[in-house]
């Protein structure tokens, strides 16, 4: 009798552990899915869950604050998600506070993600429907991160192009080893920067000189801001405004006298363009040559003659 | 093997697994009707429940040890590492310690009864009990089968817990991880389609046990050899059983969104 009494304890206490076991996990999962604490229901419309389940998290500024309860499909782009939030969360919670569609992790479960709206709302209210937001879409992402790996490749085929040219033998890595060309760059850049030194000095000068003559000192200065020297340039420039006005008039009547020179029947268009003169002139001339070869010989028979001779004598007495 | 021997096997199958069908049918029938032998079933309770359960502890400590430091570095690789406890948790509860539990109970208890049964219908007992007037069916099948069916989910949630708790010990052996933060972990992974499925599926695993041991211990033959024989066969068909009822289970649970 004693031993079945002890075994009858014996196994009292292992069904006893065994259910407390069983009540307490059960109770610690229903506590985890808000069923045992004072809840309220509120609901929210998405364009699309992106798989969203029924007994996902909803959760409030990053902390768990109630489950989705139900899913329903209202349209073709319209769902109404019912979430069951937790009295002590839910009085944080207001009227303004925006929902979106989240994710656990990268990988994780779906979950509603409320966050504070701007400005001031009221308390939330049993029933209330909040306002959604786009949330991460994960698809996009991948769609953006595709056509960024895309870039980075064609990105990637450039910078070894443009590696192999520079490591090529006449590419700029190449010509940087090359000491003697390295010295020559070193001297060029040298001689730019005493050349940029000295056209800043030129510039400072410059500067000071046109504001010495703006404030009328110095010579030019003196002769800019001076109102008699004005009035003479002034003539000075009226005057060459008449002489250039008479060199104007001089050109024309020079052009027109070259007009009338080279008009069919003038002196020039008759000596350049007249076929008929230029024969003419040029069996003149060859006549008078003629007439001169003959005419050298005649003075020179005369020279003998006996009636001047005495006076060619005389003249070339006279000349020694 | 000749196709006369290949038919002569599957016409034996066939008719065991009718003859097993039939053995449930009949404990259906008796379990609801009075009279009810409390004493026997206590007895019996205590027997395949509580003695079991310094076995069932044991493989359940390993399970969920050597689980939990196995699977470490598959999940540190990429680099998730925090998800263990949930991992390791939902395996335990879905899967392993209902199937690992019932196997053991297989062995222990199927095997256990079997034998004691079919000893005591070589022997004659059980031809004795009915000549006393004593309903035999009643007092060594209904209770034993009965207590199987109850022993069965308790040591299973036992072994939950125990596996759950060996996981914590293998979470730290290479880390720390506060037991409030390790049972939050469990505890958020873990939703009621995981345990309840477990438990329900328990159950059956403990009707399999049960009346698979008394099939084979009630129809004994051939003396004490075949005692040896329902002893061993009771393990291997329970066993087979237990496979096939989880096959059974993972899809009925799949068809019911459970999974």
């Amino acid at each position: 009798m004693a031993e079945l009494r002890g075994s009858a304890f014996k196994l009292g206490a292992f069904v006893l552990a065994g259910i407390t076991v069983l009540v307490v996990g059960l109770y610690l999962l229903g506590s985890k899915r808000d069923l045992f604490s004072r809840t309220m229901d509120v609901q929210a419309r998405f364009n699309e869950v992106s798989g969203l389940r029924v007994g996902n998290n909803v959760r409030y500024v990053g902390i768990d604050v109630g489950t989705v309860e139900r899913i329903t499909i209202l349209s073709d782009t319209l769902v109404l998600v019912d979430m069951m939030i937790r009295l002590d969360a839910a009085e944080h919670i207001r009227s303004n506070a925006i929902a979106r569609i989240a994710s656990d992790g990268l990988m994780g479960n779906k979950l509603v993600s409320i966050e504070p709206g701007e400005g001031n709302g009221t308390p939330l209210t049993d029933e209330m429907e909040l306002r959604t937001g786009k949330g991460l879409d994960t698809d996009a992402m991948l769609r953006s991160l595709g056509r960024s790996n895309d870039n980075v490749v064609v990105i990637t085929e450039e910078l070894r192009d443009l590696t192999e040219r520079l490591n090529s033998e006449h590419g700029l890595i190449r010509m940087m080893s090359d000491s003697t060309l390295m010295n020559d760059v070193s001297f060029v850049v040298a001689e730019i920067r005493t050349a940029a030194t000295n056209a800043r000095l030129l510039t400072e000068r410059t500067n000071t000189i046109v504001h010495d003559m703006q404030n009328g000192q110095g010579a030019l200065g003196a002769l800019i801001g001076d109102p008699v020297t004005d009035g003479r340039v002034r003539d000075l420039i009226a005057n060459l405004r008449s002489v250039s006005d008479s060199l104007l008039f001089v050109s024309q009547r020079l052009g027109s006298f070259a007009a009338d020179l080279d008009r069919p029947g003038g002196l020039t268009h008759t000596l350049t363009k007249d076929t008929t003169l230029t024969r003419d002139v040029k069996r003149v001339v060859s006549a008078l040559d003629t007439s001169s070869t003959l005419l050298n010989e005649d003075l020179r028979a005369l020279q003998r003659n006996w009636f001047f001779r005495r006076y060619f004598k005389e003249k070339a007495k006279g000349k020694e | 093997m000749d196709r006369s021997g290949v038919l002569l096997g599957a016409r034996a199958i066939v008719v065991e697994v009718g003859e097993l069908v039939a053995f449930t049918g009949r404990f259906f029938r008796e379990a609801f009707r009075p009279r009810f032998e409390w004493r026997e079933l206590v007895r019996q309770c205590y027997l395949n429940g509580y003695q079991s359960l310094p076995l069932v502890a044991i493989t359940a400590f390993i399970m969920g040890l050597v689980l939990t430091v196995q699977s470490r570095p598959t999940l540190a690789r990429f680099g998730a590492e925090t998800m263990l406890p949930a991992m390791v948790a939902i395996s335990v509860v879905r899967e392993i310690a209902p199937v690992i539990t019932a196997l053991i109970c297989a062995g222990k208890i199927g095997s256990s009864i079997g034998a004691e049964l079919g000893s005591m219908k070589v022997t004659e007992q059980i031809d004795a009990m009915e000549v006393s007037g004593t309903n035999p069916f009643k007092f060594l099948v209904v209770t034993r089968i009965w207590s199987t069916i109850l022993m069965l989910p308790l040591l299973v949630i036992l072994a939950d817990a125990i596996a759950i708790w060996a996981c914590f010990i293998g979470v730290n052996m290479k880390g720390a991880v506060s037991w409030q933060l390790f049972q939050q972990q469990v505890f958020d992974s873990l939703v009621f389609s995981d345990v309840l499925p477990a438990l329900i599926k328990s159950v059956f695993f403990g009707l399999a046990i049960g009346v698979v041991g008394c099939y084979k211990g009630y129809n004994t033959e051939k003396g004490t050899e075949g005692v040896g024989r329902s002893a061993h066969s009771a393990v291997v068909v329970a066993s087979l059983v237990i496979f096939i009822l989880d096959l059974v289970a993972v899809q009925v649970t799949e068809i019911m969104g459970l999974n």
